[in-house]
């Protein structure tokens, strides 16, 4: 195992440090979209409003529907042919968050579909206003519904961010490449990484079991 | 005063003729008992007095407040109304991530605006009257079925409604829970409430409503005095309807 002595601390470094790209593009797509995500969910069950419904539905089918590593390779060249002077990182960023906001929007979208038009019902006849309802009737109840698909698409996203390692974007798949091939220890280095996914994903899919269990008794 | 007066109504679900120019009033302090067969539209015409459901011909006015057909059902007067007429449903539906409290003082708290601490003290109070003051605390899983609809009564009086629609809402339980239901509503009955109310329970209509209409499929048959209508019916189909009950 003469891996272990080619295996040294800055190696170890720079994949801790692709981790936490690899985090943080998570956390951004996560964070905002989520956001979009709310809002494409609402707009996509919004049974007033049709072209709301109609426009979110395209969106959604467009970036459920292409390959994730399509759209990144056109998020990384479109802002230099539109002319657009930002970073790749950023570019991947607000590829990513797109993509989190087709998916996420679904899954709200099923979250606010799965609570029962009665309940609407029983909202609006006390006096609710559409988004007095939303807030305190039927999102509380939707968010248990769809805990369980929230936290699976986490799981998937941390792990399908590795794509953007063809873009040069150093995440902890490509920082693992890098340190395979430059002090040549393949093993070492792509087993550490996957520790490190398993070390993301793991409390990740725990947290998700705790939530969906405290959920089922706070409703027994 | 005239309550609710209903003009003309019709209401279609597309090819479905489901109310066929139905015309009532109610005056204040009246308890009006419908009845008919399923299908008849009795539910129908209630949802459309609080326009959950809009109409497509005739009109309702309801406590002042004229509702035309064709009306979005989400015009800011809508909810105004709303707030002053109950809707007791026939499936409860309390909302079931809410304890007995916090389903009667939600309302209070975000539709009124009222404090958390009067709100919680109405509630209490409006849980006290339907005899639940020790189920304050529990889920509606952790009631039966008649505390589940008799929180659903709370919730609606402690919004303190001007008129109470109730489409049915002993029909859900079991024959042993009915009777306490039923004792609440002939109390609400007699403080003076104005109510609306879709039941098939006839020993309620003799005693407490004041007045009967008879759906037949989407149209107002017959309309008189509880004992009137139930025990000499003029017409062959609500004849047949009471006899098929008793
Ligand atoms: N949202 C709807 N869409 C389509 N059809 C509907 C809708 N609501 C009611 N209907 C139809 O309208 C008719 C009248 O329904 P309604 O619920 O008013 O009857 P009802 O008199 O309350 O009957 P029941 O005693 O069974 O409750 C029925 O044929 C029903 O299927
Ligand atoms: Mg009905």
């Amino acid at each position: 195992m003469g891996e272990f002595a080619r295996f040294g601390f800055n190696d170890l470094l720079y994949l801790v440090r692709g981790a936490y790209t690899t985090i943080q593009l998570c956390g951004i797509a996560f964070l905002f979209g989520g956001l979009l995500g709310i809002i494409v969910g609402i707009a996509r069950s919004n049974h007033k409003i049709t072209a709301f419904r109609w426009i979110a539905g395209v969106y959604i089918e467009i970036f459920r529907g292409v390959p994730l590593l399509l759209q990144l390779i056109i998020g990384y060249f479109a802002p230099s042919v539109l002319g657009w002077d930002i970073s790749v990182f950023l570019a991947v960023s607000i590829v990513l968050c797109l993509y989190t906001g087709a998916y996420l929007g679904e899954i709200f979208r099923s979250g606010l579909e799965s609570i029962h038009k009665e309940q609407w019902e029983a909202a609006s006849s006390l006096g609710m206003k559409y988004f007095q309802s939303l807030r305190y009737v039927i999102i509380p109840q939707g968010v248990r519904v769809i805990i369980p698909s929230i936290i699976g698409f986490l799981v998937a996203l941390v792990k399908a961010i590795c794509l953007v390692s063809i873009l040069n974007v150093v995440d902890l798949t490509l920082a693992a490449q890098r340190v395979a091939v430059r002090a040549y220890v393949p093993l070492l280095a792509m087993g550490s990484a996957a520790l490190i996914y398993f070390v993301i994903c793991y409390p990740l899919s725990k947290i998700g079991q705790r939530l969906e269990a405290q959920s089922k008794r706070s409703e027994a | 005063m005239i309550m609710v007066e209903i003009k003309e109504v019709h209401k279609s679900f597309r090819d479905l003729h489901v109310l066929r120019g139905i015309s009532m009033d109610v005056r204040e302090g009246e308890s009006v008992v419908i009845m008919g067969p399923s299908g008849s539209g009795k539910s129908t015409l209630l949802r459309c007095i609080n326009y959950l459901e809009p109409i497509d011909a005739g009109s309702i006015r309801v406590d002042g407040e004229l509702l035309t057909p064709k009306m979005s059902t989400r015009l800011a007067k809508l909810h105004k109304l709303r707030e002053r007429i109950g809707f007791v449903f026939q499936r409860f539906n309390l909302f079931p991530h809410l304890t007995a409290l916090d389903n009667v003082s939600l309302a209070l708290k975000i539709v009124k605006k009222i404090g958390p601490e009067q709100a919680e003290e109405i509630a209490i109070r409006c849980l006290e009257q339907v005899g639940l003051k020790d189920k304050i605390s529990s889920y509606p899983d952790q009631l039966s079925g008649g505390q589940q609809q008799r929180v659903a009564i709370a919730r609606c009086l402690a919004m303190e409604p001007r008129l109470i629609l109730l489409d049915e809402i002993t029909s859900a339980l079991d024959p042993e829970l009915i009777k306490e239901v039923l004792e609440v509503l002939a109390r609400v009955s007699r403080s003076g409430m104005t109510m609306i109310i879709i039941t098939h329970e006839l020993k309620f209509a003799k005693e407490s409503a004041d007045r009967i209409c008879f759906f037949y499929n989407g149209k107002i048959i017959e309309e008189g005095a509880p004992e009137q209508i139930i025990e000499s019916s003029q017409t062959a189909e609500a004849k047949r309807f009471f006899q098929a009950l008793t």
